[in-house]
């Protein structure tokens, strides 16, 4: 019999519906496991094992009467940038130690509830989400469950290795240059950035307005796609969710692939890859040919200044976001976050501006190519987890910032507001995860998410198990 | 090669009282995104607007 900590979101759904299972025995077994591995994984800030037991009780009652919502039974945990009510928003951060417990839940958050989840608790991440490797020098840096000497990639980091180490089958993260996707490579599991607005961030400690998301972590498409049909849809709380419908995710999952038509930016992914890295993704290509898909190569010609374009308006943004919310503790702030906030003083209007008119070039770009081909496919991240202290790293003949180089794949859609799924298509020689990026039009997240599913079909990447898992 | 003043400047005033060899690997580290954002103001975006995310939502309907 398989552990339930091992089932996803879809196959305890499938349980607890058939009365095999029920949420209080669910709930007890991830808790046993957050207790066992994670004072060495480092996943969680707070484990809320009262309310979740509370409600597992209520999941329970309401799976006997035929009452339960989507999620009844289901553990998640949310990074510690989400109100949740009952437990103070540290936001990655030493700063925000002395703040009391949020009153009100995130509208997510409360979204998950009123599915019937059960919410385990907050996850660690980078220092207000400013930096994808998720290294936190302060707070501590969860460890990637591949291998510990490794980054678990970030911000979203502790949700991410929760969800591979098998602490809880989903959890939420945002993504702003690639925040979700990042750890999802790294980790092994597979994340999904949606279309800018089509969840609501009402609740979220901003980082950068225009290209902040929230998104969902599951080590299946199936599961992501539950959990995005939960928080999904219009928020009267944040005005950026427009009024677009909610399709059933799950009951689009099982399209055929055959002429699906996949463009491949290749100019733009180039040599700027691990070998490995390289390797892998060309071999998920092939299996989405096996599959029925058609590839070919097309030119985006800004994404060459996308990098830029992301610095200028994350920095920009986030020194007016958070500048003013963490005026009165800068001392309790760590010092990578007070150099970014310090650069983001230096970029100038002429800067931000062009930076945004590049991302409307770069959007009419990804239009015209989108009137051609269904999907894009890429690497999620060029190269595989690198060391914890690794501050540079070498590709394409260059010496790059490690920021730099890991979100050199995943920041052009966040200046694009499009959705982009990560998922597991291989390892590299040193036995670290390898992701594969599908990215769709706005609001496809059916057909990001179909074709993500079709090619798990196939493979059984998402299915490993990371050796800290074990225990 | 970038001048590295101004992001000293912006360092100090930050009271980010570093020592050089952090300074020194903060240009390093940092510089070329820097000189990056300088390039970007030189592209020709004549006629091209600021995007705005919500337009996506027009474009989807």
């Amino acid at each position: 019999m398989t552990a339930l900590a091992d089932l996803g979101v879809a196959e305890l759904q499938r349980r607890l519906r058939a009365r095999e299972t029920t949420a209080a025995e669910v709930v007890e077994e991830h808790l046993a496991r957050c207790e066992r591995l994670d004072r060495h994984l480092h996943a969680f800030v707070a484990v809320s094992a009262d309310d979740a037991r509370a409600a597992a009780a209520a999941a329970d009652r309401a799976l006997a009467s035929g009452t339960a919502g989507p999620l009844a039974g289901i553990p998640v945990a949310v990074k510690d940038l989400f109100a949740v009510r009952g437990l103070r928003r540290g936001n990655g951060s030493a700063a925000f130690a002395d703040d009391p417990p949020a009153t009100a839940d995130a509208t997510v958050v409360a979204r998950l509830r009123d599915a019937g989840a059960l919410l385990l608790g907050t996850t660690h991440m980078h220092e207000l989400a400013f930096g994808p490797t998720g290294v936190n020098l302060v707070l501590g840096t969860p460890r990637n469950p591949w291998a510990a000497d490794r980054v678990p990639g970030g911000s979203s980091s502790g949700s991410s290795v929760a969800v591979a180490a098998r602490l809880v089958p989903a959890a939420l993260g945002t993504d702003t240059g690639g925040s979700v996707r990042i750890p999802a490579s790294f980790c092994g599991i597979t994340g999904l950035k949606p279309t800018y607005g089509r969840v609501s961030r009402a609740g979220v400690t901003p980082l950068a307005w225009t290209l902040d998301h929230v998104g969902p972590f599951g080590r299946s498409v199936e599961d992501v796609a539950l959990v995005l049909g939960t928080i999904a849809g219009h928020d009267p709380a944040d005005a950026s969710t427009p009024r677009v419908p909610v399709p059933v995710y799950q009951a689009l999952l099982d399209r055929p692939m055959r002429g699906v038509r996949i463009g491949v930016p290749r100019a733009f992914v180039g040599e700027m890859m691990e070998a490995s890295v390289g390797g892998a993704f060309e071999a998920a290509l092939g299996d989405l040919r096996a599959v029925g898909a058609t590839v070919t190569d097309v030119v985006l010609p800004s994404l060459a200044h996308a990098s830029a374009a992301l610095g200028a308006t994350i920095l920009a943004e986030a020194a007016s976001a958070l500048g003013p919310l963490i005026a009165r503790r800068r001392e309790r702030t760590g010092m990578e976050l007070r150099v970014y906030l310090a650069l983001g003083t230096m970029v100038s209007a002429a800067q931000y501006l062009a930076a945004q008119r590049l991302r409307t070039r770069l959007y009419e770009e990804a239009r015209a190519t989108f009137a051609r081909v269904d999907l894009l496919a890429l690497p999620a991240t060029p190269i595989a987890a690198p060391g914890l202290d690794e501050m540079l790293v070498r590709l394409g003949g260059q010496d790059l910032d490690v920021a730099q180089a890991i979100t050199r794949l995943t920041a052009p859609f966040n200046l694009l507001g499009l959705p982009a799924l990560a998922l597991p298509c291989g390892f590299t020689s040193s036995g670290m995860p390898v992701g594969l990026q599908l990215v769709g039009p706005a609001f496809a997240e059916d057909r990001v998410l179909a074709a993500g599913h079709a090619y798990q079909r196939v493979t059984d990447w998402h299915r490993r198990r990371p050796p800290l898992a074990e225990g | 090669m970038r001048d590295v003043a101004p992001l000293r400047a912006a360092l100090a005033a930050a009271d980010l009282d570093l020592p050089p060899d952090v300074v020194g690997l903060i240009e390093q580290r940092l510089g070329p995104l820097l000189a990056s954002l300088d390039a970007l103001v030189a592209l020709d975006l004549v006629g091209v607007e600021p995007f705005s995310p919500r337009r996506l939502a027009d474009d989807a309907a």
